[in-house]
Protein backbone atom coordinates (compact mmCIF):
# COMPACT_ATOMS: atom_id res chain seq x y z
CA UNK A 1 0.00 0.00 0.00
CA UNK A 2 1.34 3.40 -0.97
CA UNK A 3 2.20 5.58 2.01
CA UNK A 4 0.89 9.14 2.29
CA UNK A 5 3.29 11.97 1.50
CA UNK A 6 2.74 13.56 4.91
CA UNK A 7 1.04 12.83 8.22
CA UNK A 8 -1.66 15.26 9.17
CA UNK A 9 -3.31 15.18 12.54
CA UNK A 10 -6.76 14.94 11.04
CA UNK A 11 -5.67 11.87 9.05
CA UNK A 12 -4.07 10.38 12.13
CA UNK A 13 -7.17 10.99 14.23
CA UNK A 14 -9.40 9.59 11.54
CA UNK A 15 -7.27 6.45 11.22
CA UNK A 16 -7.25 5.92 14.98
CA UNK A 17 -11.02 6.38 15.21
CA UNK A 18 -12.01 4.36 12.15
CA UNK A 19 -9.27 3.13 9.85
CA UNK A 20 -11.81 1.92 7.30
CA UNK A 21 -13.24 5.42 6.93
CA UNK A 22 -9.66 6.60 6.43
CA UNK A 23 -9.31 4.11 3.61
CA UNK A 24 -12.59 5.10 1.94
CA UNK A 25 -11.75 8.79 2.20
CA UNK A 26 -8.02 8.99 1.55
CA UNK A 27 -6.97 5.76 -0.15
CA UNK A 28 -9.98 4.84 -2.28
CA UNK A 29 -11.16 8.46 -2.48
CA UNK A 30 -14.77 7.34 -2.71
CA UNK A 31 -17.23 10.08 -3.53
CA UNK A 32 -19.42 11.06 -0.61
CA UNK A 33 -23.08 10.40 -1.19
CA UNK A 34 -24.01 13.19 1.18
CA UNK A 35 -22.48 15.48 3.78
CA UNK A 36 -23.44 15.76 7.40
CA UNK A 37 -24.85 19.18 8.22
CA UNK A 38 -22.67 19.33 11.33
CA UNK A 39 -19.55 19.10 9.15
CA UNK A 40 -20.81 21.81 6.81
CA UNK A 41 -21.67 23.95 9.82
CA UNK A 42 -18.26 23.52 11.46
CA UNK A 43 -16.49 24.26 8.22
CA UNK A 44 -18.49 27.46 7.59
CA UNK A 45 -17.86 28.67 11.16
CA UNK A 46 -14.18 27.93 10.69
CA UNK A 47 -13.98 29.90 7.45
CA UNK A 48 -15.78 32.87 8.98
CA UNK A 49 -13.43 32.92 11.97
CA UNK A 50 -10.41 32.51 9.72
CA UNK A 51 -11.52 35.64 7.90
CA UNK A 52 -12.11 37.51 11.17
CA UNK A 53 -8.69 36.57 12.53
CA UNK A 54 -6.94 37.59 9.32
CA UNK A 55 -8.74 40.92 9.44
CA UNK A 56 -7.68 41.44 13.04
CA UNK A 57 -4.13 40.40 12.20
CA UNK A 58 -4.10 43.14 9.57
CA UNK A 59 -5.15 45.61 12.26
CA UNK A 60 -8.73 45.94 11.07
CA UNK A 61 -11.80 45.40 13.21
CA UNK A 62 -14.56 44.44 10.80
CA UNK A 63 -18.19 44.87 11.81
CA UNK A 64 -20.10 41.85 13.07
CA UNK A 65 -22.36 42.08 10.06
CA UNK A 66 -19.49 41.21 7.71
CA UNK A 67 -18.50 38.23 9.82
CA UNK A 68 -22.06 36.90 9.71
CA UNK A 69 -22.23 37.46 5.95
CA UNK A 70 -19.04 35.51 5.44
CA UNK A 71 -20.51 32.63 7.40
CA UNK A 72 -23.81 32.75 5.53
CA UNK A 73 -22.07 32.84 2.15
CA UNK A 74 -19.86 29.89 2.94
CA UNK A 75 -22.83 27.90 4.23
CA UNK A 76 -24.82 28.71 1.08
CA UNK A 77 -21.94 27.73 -1.19
CA UNK A 78 -21.41 24.43 0.59
CA UNK A 79 -25.08 23.54 0.34
CA UNK A 80 -25.20 24.05 -3.45
CA UNK A 81 -25.31 20.80 -5.39
CA UNK A 82 -24.76 18.78 -2.22
CA UNK A 83 -27.06 16.43 -0.41
CA UNK A 84 -26.85 17.71 3.15
CA UNK A 85 -28.08 15.39 5.88
CA UNK A 86 -29.57 17.12 8.91
CA UNK A 87 -29.90 15.47 12.29
CA UNK A 88 -32.41 15.77 15.12
CA UNK A 89 -34.87 18.17 13.60
CA UNK A 90 -32.19 20.57 12.42
CA UNK A 91 -32.64 22.39 9.16
CA UNK A 92 -30.69 24.93 7.20
CA UNK A 93 -32.47 27.92 8.71
CA UNK A 94 -31.93 26.76 12.28
CA UNK A 95 -28.26 26.05 11.75
CA UNK A 96 -27.61 29.37 10.04
CA UNK A 97 -29.34 31.11 12.94
CA UNK A 98 -27.34 29.11 15.47
CA UNK A 99 -24.12 29.86 13.62
CA UNK A 100 -24.84 33.57 13.70
CA UNK A 101 -25.60 33.39 17.41
CA UNK A 102 -22.30 31.63 18.10
CA UNK A 103 -20.29 34.00 15.95
CA UNK A 104 -21.93 36.98 17.61
CA UNK A 105 -20.98 35.55 20.98
CA UNK A 106 -17.38 34.97 19.86
CA UNK A 107 -17.13 38.38 18.23
CA UNK A 108 -18.07 40.08 21.50
CA UNK A 109 -15.41 38.34 23.57
CA UNK A 110 -12.22 40.13 24.52
CA UNK A 111 -9.61 39.04 21.98
CA UNK A 112 -5.85 38.73 22.24
CA UNK A 113 -3.72 40.32 19.56
CA UNK A 114 -3.66 38.03 16.54
CA UNK A 115 -0.16 37.20 15.34
CA UNK A 116 -1.23 34.67 12.76
CA UNK A 117 -4.23 32.74 11.55
CA UNK A 118 -4.46 29.50 9.59
CA UNK A 119 -0.72 29.01 9.65
CA UNK A 120 0.23 26.08 7.44
CA UNK A 121 3.21 23.99 8.47
CA UNK A 122 5.07 20.99 7.14
CA UNK A 123 7.92 19.92 9.36
CA UNK A 124 9.96 16.83 10.16
CA UNK A 125 8.52 14.76 12.99
CA UNK A 126 11.30 13.72 15.35
CA UNK A 127 11.14 11.49 18.40
CA UNK A 128 12.55 13.80 21.10
CA UNK A 129 13.74 10.82 23.13
CA UNK A 130 15.64 8.89 20.44
CA UNK A 131 16.18 11.43 17.68
CA UNK A 132 14.50 9.12 15.16
CA UNK A 133 12.94 10.99 12.26
CA UNK A 134 9.66 9.83 10.73
CA UNK A 135 10.01 9.07 7.03
CA UNK A 136 7.38 11.64 6.05
CA UNK A 137 6.72 15.13 7.41
CA UNK A 138 4.03 16.29 9.81
CA UNK A 139 1.60 18.65 8.15
CA UNK A 140 -1.17 20.82 9.50
CA UNK A 141 -2.70 24.23 9.98
CA UNK A 142 -2.71 26.15 13.25
CA UNK A 143 -6.02 27.98 13.55
CA UNK A 144 -4.85 30.94 15.60
CA UNK A 145 -1.64 32.28 17.11
CA UNK A 146 -1.95 35.08 19.62
CA UNK A 147 0.75 37.19 21.21
CA UNK A 148 2.72 35.71 24.11
CA UNK A 149 3.01 32.29 22.48
CA UNK A 150 -0.64 31.30 22.81
CA UNK A 151 -2.14 28.90 20.29
CA UNK A 152 -5.89 28.73 19.71
CA UNK A 153 -7.65 25.69 18.32
CA UNK A 154 -11.22 26.33 17.19
CA UNK A 155 -13.92 23.73 17.62
CA UNK A 156 -17.65 23.50 17.14
CA UNK A 157 -19.55 20.87 19.06
CA UNK A 158 -22.90 19.94 20.49
CA UNK A 159 -21.64 19.84 24.05
CA UNK A 160 -19.00 21.38 26.24
CA UNK A 161 -15.62 19.75 26.56
CA UNK A 162 -14.19 18.79 29.92
CA UNK A 163 -10.59 19.22 31.02
CA UNK A 164 -10.26 15.45 30.79
CA UNK A 165 -10.65 15.72 27.01
CA UNK A 166 -7.49 17.77 26.66
CA UNK A 167 -4.43 15.67 27.62
CA UNK A 168 -4.85 13.13 24.81
CA UNK A 169 -5.90 15.60 22.14
CA UNK A 170 -3.48 14.98 19.29
CA UNK A 171 -4.22 18.21 17.46
CA UNK A 172 -3.07 20.25 20.42
CA UNK A 173 0.06 18.13 20.74
CA UNK A 174 0.90 18.48 17.06
CA UNK A 175 0.33 22.24 17.02
CA UNK A 176 2.39 22.73 20.15
CA UNK A 177 5.19 20.65 18.62
CA UNK A 178 4.97 22.57 15.34
CA UNK A 179 5.08 25.89 17.17
CA UNK A 180 8.27 24.89 18.95
CA UNK A 181 9.87 23.81 15.69
CA UNK A 182 8.75 26.91 13.79
CA UNK A 183 9.41 29.55 16.42
CA UNK A 184 12.16 27.93 18.51
CA UNK A 185 10.34 28.29 21.80
CA UNK A 186 7.52 26.45 23.58
CA UNK A 187 3.95 27.64 23.69
CA UNK A 188 2.79 29.34 26.83
CA UNK A 189 -0.80 28.15 26.53
CA UNK A 190 -2.78 25.89 24.28
CA UNK A 191 -6.29 27.20 24.12
CA UNK A 192 -9.29 25.23 22.92
CA UNK A 193 -12.03 27.63 21.85
CA UNK A 194 -15.18 25.59 21.63
CA UNK A 195 -18.28 27.09 20.05
CA UNK A 196 -20.95 25.00 21.69
CA UNK A 197 -24.15 24.59 19.71
CA UNK A 198 -26.47 24.13 22.67
CA UNK A 199 -29.90 25.70 23.08
CA UNK A 200 -28.16 28.56 24.80
CA UNK A 201 -25.09 28.94 22.57
CA UNK A 202 -21.83 29.58 24.32
CA UNK A 203 -18.13 29.88 23.67
CA UNK A 204 -16.05 27.75 25.99
CA UNK A 205 -12.33 28.28 26.44
CA UNK A 206 -10.10 25.65 28.00
CA UNK A 207 -6.37 25.95 28.50
CA UNK A 208 -3.74 23.26 28.63
CA UNK A 209 -0.07 22.62 27.81
CA UNK A 210 2.26 19.97 26.40
CA UNK A 211 5.64 18.51 27.25
CA UNK A 212 8.31 16.30 25.72
CA UNK A 213 6.62 12.99 26.51
CA UNK A 214 3.55 14.14 24.59
CA UNK A 215 5.69 14.70 21.49
CA UNK A 216 7.21 11.27 21.90
CA UNK A 217 3.72 9.81 22.04
CA UNK A 218 2.73 11.71 18.88
CA UNK A 219 5.78 10.32 17.10
CA UNK A 220 4.99 6.74 18.13
CA UNK A 221 1.37 7.04 17.05
CA UNK A 222 2.37 8.52 13.68
CA UNK A 223 4.87 5.71 13.16
CA UNK A 224 2.27 3.03 13.87
CA UNK A 225 -0.22 4.85 11.65
CA UNK A 226 2.25 4.54 8.78
CA UNK A 227 2.87 0.89 9.51
CA UNK A 228 -0.84 0.22 9.49
CA UNK A 229 -1.30 1.93 6.15
CA UNK A 230 1.67 0.21 4.53
CA UNK A 231 0.31 -3.11 5.74
CA UNK A 232 -3.17 -2.34 4.43
CA UNK A 233 -4.82 -2.57 7.83
CA UNK A 234 -8.21 -0.86 7.57
CA UNK A 235 -10.81 -2.06 10.03
CA UNK A 236 -14.31 -0.67 10.63
CA UNK A 237 -15.05 0.61 14.09
CA UNK A 238 -18.81 0.20 14.08
CA UNK A 239 -20.49 2.08 16.88
CA UNK A 240 -17.86 4.76 17.25
CA UNK A 241 -18.93 8.40 17.49
CA UNK A 242 -18.32 8.98 13.78
CA UNK A 243 -20.83 6.35 12.63
CA UNK A 244 -23.85 8.56 13.28
CA UNK A 245 -22.94 11.03 10.54
CA UNK A 246 -20.67 8.85 8.42
CA UNK A 247 -20.93 9.49 4.69
CA UNK A 248 -19.58 6.03 3.98
CA UNK A 249 -22.10 4.11 6.06
CA UNK A 250 -23.34 2.10 3.10
CA UNK A 251 -19.80 1.34 1.89
CA UNK A 252 -18.92 0.22 5.39
CA UNK A 253 -21.90 -2.12 5.63
CA UNK A 254 -21.00 -3.64 2.28
CA UNK A 255 -17.32 -4.01 3.12
CA UNK A 256 -16.11 -7.58 3.26
CA UNK A 257 -12.41 -7.13 3.82
CA UNK A 258 -9.39 -5.45 2.28
CA UNK A 259 -7.88 -6.77 -0.91
CA UNK A 260 -4.14 -7.17 -0.93
CA UNK A 261 -1.80 -5.75 -3.54
CA UNK A 262 0.13 -8.48 -5.31
CA UNK A 263 -1.84 -11.31 -3.72
CA UNK A 264 -2.27 -12.61 -0.23
CA UNK A 265 1.17 -14.14 0.20
CA UNK A 266 3.07 -11.13 -1.16
CA UNK A 267 1.06 -8.77 0.97
CA UNK A 268 1.90 -10.57 4.17
CA UNK A 269 5.61 -10.34 3.30
CA UNK A 270 5.26 -6.54 3.15
CA UNK A 271 4.17 -6.39 6.76
CA UNK A 272 6.68 -4.83 9.12
CA UNK A 273 8.67 -7.23 11.25
CA UNK A 274 7.43 -7.73 14.76
CA UNK A 275 3.80 -6.84 14.15
CA UNK A 276 2.21 -10.23 14.62
CA UNK A 277 -1.17 -8.74 15.35
CA UNK A 278 -1.13 -6.83 12.08
CA UNK A 279 -0.06 -9.93 10.16
CA UNK A 280 -2.85 -11.98 11.69
CA UNK A 281 -5.41 -9.31 10.91
CA UNK A 282 -4.21 -8.83 7.34
CA UNK A 283 -4.17 -12.58 6.70
CA UNK A 284 -7.66 -12.92 8.04
CA UNK A 285 -8.96 -10.05 6.00
CA UNK A 286 -7.25 -11.04 2.77
CA UNK A 287 -8.79 -14.47 3.03
CA UNK A 288 -12.16 -12.83 2.57
CA UNK A 289 -13.17 -11.55 -0.82
CA UNK A 290 -12.81 -7.85 -1.28
CA UNK A 291 -15.77 -5.80 -2.32
CA UNK A 292 -13.63 -3.63 -4.56
CA UNK B 1 -27.24 50.18 -2.83
CA UNK B 2 -29.09 47.20 -1.38
CA UNK B 3 -27.24 45.78 1.57
CA UNK B 4 -27.94 42.98 4.05
CA UNK B 5 -27.64 43.91 7.71
CA UNK B 6 -27.80 41.73 10.78
CA UNK B 7 -29.02 43.04 14.10
CA UNK B 8 -28.64 41.29 17.40
CA UNK B 9 -30.87 42.09 20.38
CA UNK B 10 -30.19 40.44 23.72
CA UNK B 11 -32.58 40.68 26.67
CA UNK B 12 -30.87 39.85 29.94
CA UNK B 13 -31.92 39.00 33.49
CA UNK B 14 -30.96 41.60 36.09
CA UNK B 15 -27.97 39.40 36.99
CA UNK B 16 -26.67 39.59 33.42
CA UNK B 17 -27.69 36.12 32.22
CA UNK B 18 -29.11 36.22 28.69
CA UNK B 19 -32.86 35.67 28.58
CA UNK B 20 -33.62 36.06 24.91
CA UNK B 21 -31.49 36.64 21.85
CA UNK B 22 -32.85 37.79 18.54
CA UNK B 23 -30.84 38.02 15.37
CA UNK B 24 -32.58 39.77 12.54
CA UNK B 25 -31.34 39.88 8.97
CA UNK B 26 -32.84 42.47 6.73
CA UNK B 27 -32.28 44.07 3.41
CA UNK B 28 -31.87 47.80 3.77
CA UNK B 29 -31.24 50.56 1.35
CA UNK B 30 -28.05 52.21 2.49
CA UNK B 31 -27.62 55.73 1.23
CA UNK B 32 -24.58 57.17 2.88
CA UNK B 33 -23.21 60.10 0.93
CA UNK B 34 -19.94 60.02 2.87
CA UNK B 35 -19.29 56.33 2.12
CA UNK B 36 -16.72 55.53 -0.56
CA UNK B 37 -18.25 54.06 -3.71
CA UNK B 38 -18.31 50.27 -3.72
CA UNK B 39 -16.35 49.02 -6.73
CA UNK B 40 -18.39 47.44 -9.48
CA UNK B 41 -18.29 43.69 -9.63
CA UNK B 42 -16.62 42.38 -12.76
CA UNK B 43 -19.92 41.31 -14.33
CA UNK B 44 -21.36 44.75 -13.84
CA UNK B 45 -18.62 46.19 -15.98
CA UNK B 46 -20.31 44.73 -19.03
CA UNK B 47 -17.49 42.37 -19.64
CA UNK B 48 -17.38 41.18 -23.18
CA UNK B 49 -14.67 38.62 -22.62
CA UNK B 50 -15.64 36.73 -19.47
CA UNK B 51 -14.24 33.22 -19.15
CA UNK B 52 -15.95 30.61 -21.24
CA UNK B 53 -17.65 27.63 -19.56
CA UNK B 54 -15.52 24.56 -18.91
CA UNK B 55 -15.51 22.22 -21.87
CA UNK B 56 -14.39 18.65 -22.41
CA UNK B 57 -11.75 17.57 -19.95
CA UNK B 58 -11.03 21.05 -18.65
CA UNK B 59 -10.89 20.98 -14.85
CA UNK B 60 -14.04 22.29 -13.17
CA UNK B 61 -14.18 24.87 -10.39
CA UNK B 62 -13.17 23.22 -7.12
CA UNK B 63 -15.29 23.28 -4.00
CA UNK B 64 -12.87 25.60 -2.14
CA UNK B 65 -12.92 27.98 -5.12
CA UNK B 66 -16.71 28.02 -5.14
CA UNK B 67 -16.84 28.75 -1.41
CA UNK B 68 -14.23 31.46 -1.73
CA UNK B 69 -16.15 33.14 -4.53
CA UNK B 70 -19.34 33.23 -2.48
CA UNK B 71 -17.48 34.66 0.53
CA UNK B 72 -15.82 37.31 -1.60
CA UNK B 73 -19.12 38.30 -3.17
CA UNK B 74 -20.78 38.43 0.24
CA UNK B 75 -18.16 40.96 1.32
CA UNK B 76 -19.38 43.13 -1.53
CA UNK B 77 -23.01 42.73 -0.52
CA UNK B 78 -23.96 40.04 -3.03
CA UNK B 79 -25.31 37.03 -1.20
CA UNK B 80 -27.25 33.80 -1.54
CA UNK B 81 -29.39 33.41 -4.66
CA UNK B 82 -28.23 36.80 -5.87
CA UNK B 83 -24.62 35.59 -5.78
CA UNK B 84 -25.57 32.42 -7.62
CA UNK B 85 -27.29 34.41 -10.34
CA UNK B 86 -24.35 36.76 -10.55
CA UNK B 87 -21.91 33.89 -11.04
CA UNK B 88 -24.06 32.15 -13.62
CA UNK B 89 -24.33 35.41 -15.49
CA UNK B 90 -20.63 36.15 -15.26
CA UNK B 91 -19.57 32.70 -16.40
CA UNK B 92 -22.44 32.35 -18.85
CA UNK B 93 -23.45 28.94 -17.52
CA UNK B 94 -26.75 27.36 -16.53
CA UNK B 95 -25.15 25.48 -13.67
CA UNK B 96 -22.20 26.50 -11.51
CA UNK B 97 -20.83 22.98 -11.91
CA UNK B 98 -19.90 24.00 -15.46
CA UNK B 99 -17.58 26.78 -14.37
CA UNK B 100 -13.94 26.10 -15.20
CA UNK B 101 -11.20 26.09 -12.59
CA UNK B 102 -9.23 28.67 -14.56
CA UNK B 103 -12.25 30.93 -14.87
CA UNK B 104 -12.93 30.71 -11.14
CA UNK B 105 -9.29 31.58 -10.40
CA UNK B 106 -9.52 34.60 -12.65
CA UNK B 107 -12.63 35.94 -10.96
CA UNK B 108 -11.17 35.30 -7.51
CA UNK B 109 -8.13 37.36 -8.42
CA UNK B 110 -10.32 40.18 -9.70
CA UNK B 111 -12.49 40.22 -6.60
CA UNK B 112 -9.44 40.22 -4.32
CA UNK B 113 -7.96 43.11 -6.29
CA UNK B 114 -11.28 44.95 -5.97
CA UNK B 115 -11.29 44.45 -2.22
CA UNK B 116 -7.73 45.63 -1.88
CA UNK B 117 -8.64 48.76 -3.79
CA UNK B 118 -11.57 49.29 -1.45
CA UNK B 119 -9.25 48.84 1.53
CA UNK B 120 -10.61 45.57 2.88
CA UNK B 121 -9.29 42.04 3.28
CA UNK B 122 -10.13 38.97 1.27
CA UNK B 123 -12.70 36.61 2.69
Amino acid sequence: MEQPEAVSVSHLNLYLTCSLKYRFQHVDRLPRLYRAASMVFGSAIHKALEWLHKERKAGRNPPLDQLLRTFGADWHAQCLDEDIRFANGDDSEKLVFKGKELLSEYYGLPAGRVKDAELFFQIPLVNPETGEVLGIPLRGVIDLIEEDDVIGELKTSLKSWSLADLPDNLQLTAYSYAYEVLFGRPTKDLKVINLVRTKQPKVQTLITGREKKDYERLFCLAKEFLRGIRAGVFIPNRGCWMCKDCEYDQDCREWTGNEEEGGEKDASQHLPAGSRELQATAAHESARSARR
Amino acid sequence: MANAKSYQIILRHPDGRPLLRLIADCEVEVIDPSAPPVPDLPARRERQNGPAPAEGNEPRMTDPQKRYLFRLLAQQGVEGKQAEAHLRDYFRVQNLRDVSKAGASQLIEELIADQKEAGGGAA
